[in-house]
């Protein structure tokens, strides 16, 4: 093959911009610490990249949400646990005040004293911390009001149960939070079980409906009727009653566990997240970033390339036949 | 019967050649970089004695009359020159589709930035919207982020827009150009055909050689713009085709007309018969297919000018079923607009609605009653935004839509990518090949230099010898007792 300096010269051109087009992307590389800026330069990779970047971007989210609900699910469990508290204080007062060496007098103090204990409770269900009641349902408007000596929950009259629908109403709509575990909505409704709930009814807490002897067993009702008994100076309904603050408190335990149960999930679920987002941190790591110390290597190489192609050149272009000629 | 003169004839001839030879390869040497310059070459003839059957002249002596010039001719390989257009037109076809493609991808980059990021800026807004569904502050975070997305389809849709002019502009020249190397070409013909005729003596080809480099180059720029043929006619002049139709014929040459539509697609037609300009590579049909041909093999700015109307006609669609509105009794009547745009909604006028625009908490009202945590609606937007099949002929979700045109774009590039680095490999072997045979070697030159040197000076000491010959013969010869 005739080799002419034409084509000398176009191949040292070609093979010297080809070295400094890799050393200049392994620049870019190092630079910007990215095996890729576009995706037409590694397509699998960087499709993948974007899928990993998504779901570590939705699990931020949940995680946020996740801690929300921490926080909601905390104040429920701890106005669940005062309410309890003051039961064990309602149950022995009302103990004392079955005691028949009490006067009609004593008993008014008592009753005056269970009165100061309702009201305490009232103001726990009543709760409100930024522009959130801690009781109440999806309407979150003030959950519990007593009018006319009635306990009224989410505008239900809670001894005058009669139908599903009242139930429904006293409970109140229910507020879920997505925390990733597949969202479905279907019909204008959450699917319970593909979201976290938010909310703790008041109703649930406090009990509503009748017992078979028509007795009241929401709680404030029942204290109300304890309290009324006691300033007639009438214990002839304190044992049942006592019963009924049992079963108020065992009701009350069953929501507290509810709660643990759902903030128990909810940290679980959270580690779960956190753990995720480690090991797509660590993919999309892979996937996108550079490995330095194998790319400096490579830098070093092409560099070196470079270098000796450009030496070579001005060895090789002017020398001909001409440089020997006399 | 030898002429007593005759070798100075000879030693003048061989003189002349031997001049001649160094000339052209001084005409090789200065040329050496002129692109599109052939070597060239003095053909030398010797020169054969006189023969004719009834006087023949008897023994040798009318033979040893020196060298003749046939002309001075280009080494070229015609078919190197074949395949070496064909391929051009390839190159050039990958190296137009590459430039297009990678405008685009720069545009349309989800690897740093793009739709991804603002969209999943809403999901996030979204989600803290959907624990206090009762907050204005909330609402106005939504706004912004619907806002963003919102402005990032028009700016993308924008930029695509650009783009597509300045590529349209890009094949106007390239079409001008194409014309004007017809022009040119069927100029170099006429001069060419015309030297031919004239020429005197019918193997000095010497002038004609710088024109046919000239005619050659032109044909080789021709060659990326589409696939030709060149046909020697024979009288000097070529005829070309361009895929099968005649763009050059002697003098005449076609014209291709350019007509940019509303939509910023363009139409290439011959003027000769006004039908469509169809070709198999080549730049212009590179720029054709991407600007105006959305379905071709390599997916062009229709496209995904079209992917991203029905990104934004599914997201406006969606956007404006989330919200609803309620009367007096808190019976649901229908739903918010919270985005606008023209008539039909499409990616270069989606808009937050002016309701919305003017008050943040326009999607708060009319819900069951303020303050209420009701996220149900909110809970089934997200829940949709994230979902698939909520995009006419679709099957996954925004995000997913998202990912297929960039991956279908990512793909595109590094298979034209890949296609150019081969092909462009082939053009270089090619034309090493053809310099191995047409360029210009120094080295051989300077031999050649050499050579005509020394056959320049033992020509002149042939002179010296049939002079020294002769002044024997007249001054001393006959001169018996002097």
């Amino acid at each position: 093959m005739r080799v002419t300096q034409r084509s000398l010269q176009r191949n040292y051109m070609n093979g010297i911009n080809r070295n400094l087009g890799n050393l200049s992307k392994s620049n870019d590389r190092l630079t910007t610490g990215r095996r890729f800026s576009r995706v037409s330069e590694n397509v699998t990779d960087a499709a993948r990249a974007l899928r990993v970047r998504d779901k570590l971007n939705r699990n931020e989210q949940y995680i946020g949400n996740l801690d929300n609900l921490d926080v909601e699910l905390a104040a429920q469990e701890s106005g669940v646990m005062q309410i309890n508290d003051i039961l064990t204080n309602v149950k022995e007062l009302m103990i004392k005040a079955s005691n028949d060496t009490n006067s009609a007098e004593d008993r008014k103090i008592i009753a005056r004293e269970l009165e100061n204990l309702r009201d305490g409770i009232v103001q726990i269900i009543n709760t409100k911390s930024t522009d959130k009641y801690t009781f109440s349902g999806a309407d979150n408007k003030k959950p519990l009001e007593i009018i006319d000596g009635k306990v009224y929950i989410n505008g239900q009259d809670v001894d005058a149960i009669e139908n599903p629908e009242d139930i429904q109403k006293l409970l109140g709509g229910q507020v879920f939070v997505d925390i990733g575990v597949g969202l479905e909505v279907s019909g204008g409704s959450v699917d319970r079980t593909s979201a976290a709930q938010l909310t703790t009814a008041a109703g649930s807490v406090l009990g509503y409906g009748t017992t078979e002897d028509g007795m009241p067993k929401n709680i404030i009702s029942l204290l109300n009727n304890v309290i009324t008994d006691l300033n007639n100076d009438d214990t002839s309904n304190m044992g049942r009653y006592g019963e009924l603050v049992d079963d108020a408190k065992v009701d009350l335990l069953v929501q507290a566990t509810d709660i643990g149960t759902r903030t128990k999930y909810v940290a679980d679920t959270k580690n779960r997240m956190e753990m995720e987002n480690i090991s797509l941190t660590e993919q999309m790591n892979n996937l996108e970033a550079v490995d330095i110390e194998s790319e400096i290597i490579y830098n070093k190489s092409y560099e070196m390339t470079w270098q000796i192609s450009l030496q070579l050149g001005s060895q090789i272009l002017p020398s001909s036949i001409f440089d020997f000629m006399r | 019967m030898r002429s007593t003169f005759l070798g100075f004839e000879t030693a003048r001839k061989g003189m002349a050649a031997s001049q001649k030879g160094i000339d052209i390869t001084g005409q090789n040497i200065t040329n050496m970089n002129t692109s599109g310059y052939t070597r060239q070459r003095v053909d030398f003839v010797s020169v054969s004695a006189p023969t004719n059957a009834r006087y023949r002249s008897v023994g040798t002596s009318n033979a040893g009359q020196g060298v003749n010039m046939g002309g001075v001719s280009q080494i070229r390989n015609p078919y190197l020159d074949a395949r070496f257009r064909s391929e051009f037109a390839d190159t050039g076809y990958h190296d137009k589709a590459l430039s297009i493609l990678d405008g685009i991808e720069s545009v349309l980059n989800e690897v740093e930035g793009g739709l991804k990021p603002v969209f999943n800026d809403l999901l996030a807004a979204l989600q803290d919207f959907s624990s206090k569904p009762d907050q204005v502050t909330n609402a106005n975070i939504v706004l912004s982020s619907v806002k963003s997305v919102t402005q990032m389809i028009r700016s993308l849709s924008k930029q695509l827009d650009t783009l597509g002019e300045q590529y349209v502009f890009d094949l106007t020249v390239d079409v001008k150009n194409v014309n004007a190397l017809m022009e040119k070409i069927t100029d170099l013909n006429k001069s060419i055909s015309e030297s031919v005729a004239n020429q005197t003596n019918p193997s000095d080809t010497t002038n004609i050689n710088e024109l046919l480099d000239q005619r050659n180059l032109l044909l080789d720029e021709l060659g990326q713009y589409g696939n030709i043929r060149v046909i020697d006619q024979g009288d000097g002049t070529v005829s070309v085709e361009m895929n099968e139709h005649k763009i050059i014929d002697g003098t005449w040459h076609e014209q291709i007309n350019l007509s940019v539509n509303a939509d910023n697609t363009v139409d290439l037609h011959w003027q000769s018969s006004g039908q469509k300009v169809i070709l198999e590579s080549g730049t212009l049909k590179a720029s054709y297919d991407l600007i105006s041909n959305g379905k071709g093999e390599l997916k062009g700015l229709p496209y995904y000018k079209e992917q991203l109307n029905i990104f934004a006609k599914s997201f406006a669609d969606l956007m404006n079923q989330a919200f609803p509105t309620k009367d007096a009794d808190g019976n649901s009547t229908g739903y918010k607009q919270i985005i606008t745009g023209d008539l039909t909604i499409d990616a270069s006028n989606i808009t937050v609605s002016s309701e919305w625009l003017d008050d943040p908490s326009f999607i708060l009202k009319d819900l069951d009653n303020a303050g209420s945590l009701d996220n149900t609606h909110i809970l089934d937007l997200i829940s949709k935004l994230e979902g698939k099949g909520n995009i006419p002929g679709f099957e996954g979700s925004f995000a997913d839509f998202i990912d297929s045109y960039v991956t279908t774009l990512g793909q595109d590039k590094s298979y034209v990518s890949g296609r150019f680095d081969a092909s462009y490999a082939i053009i270089t072997d090619l034309e090493n090949k053809r310099d191995a045979i047409s360029a210009v070697s120094l080295d051989e030159e300077g031999a050649n230099l050499m050579v005509f040197d020394k056959a320049y000076k033992a020509t002149s000491r042939l002179m010296t010898t049939f002079d020294e010959a002769l002044d024997v013969l007249i001054n001393k010869t006959g001169l018996v007792g002097r």
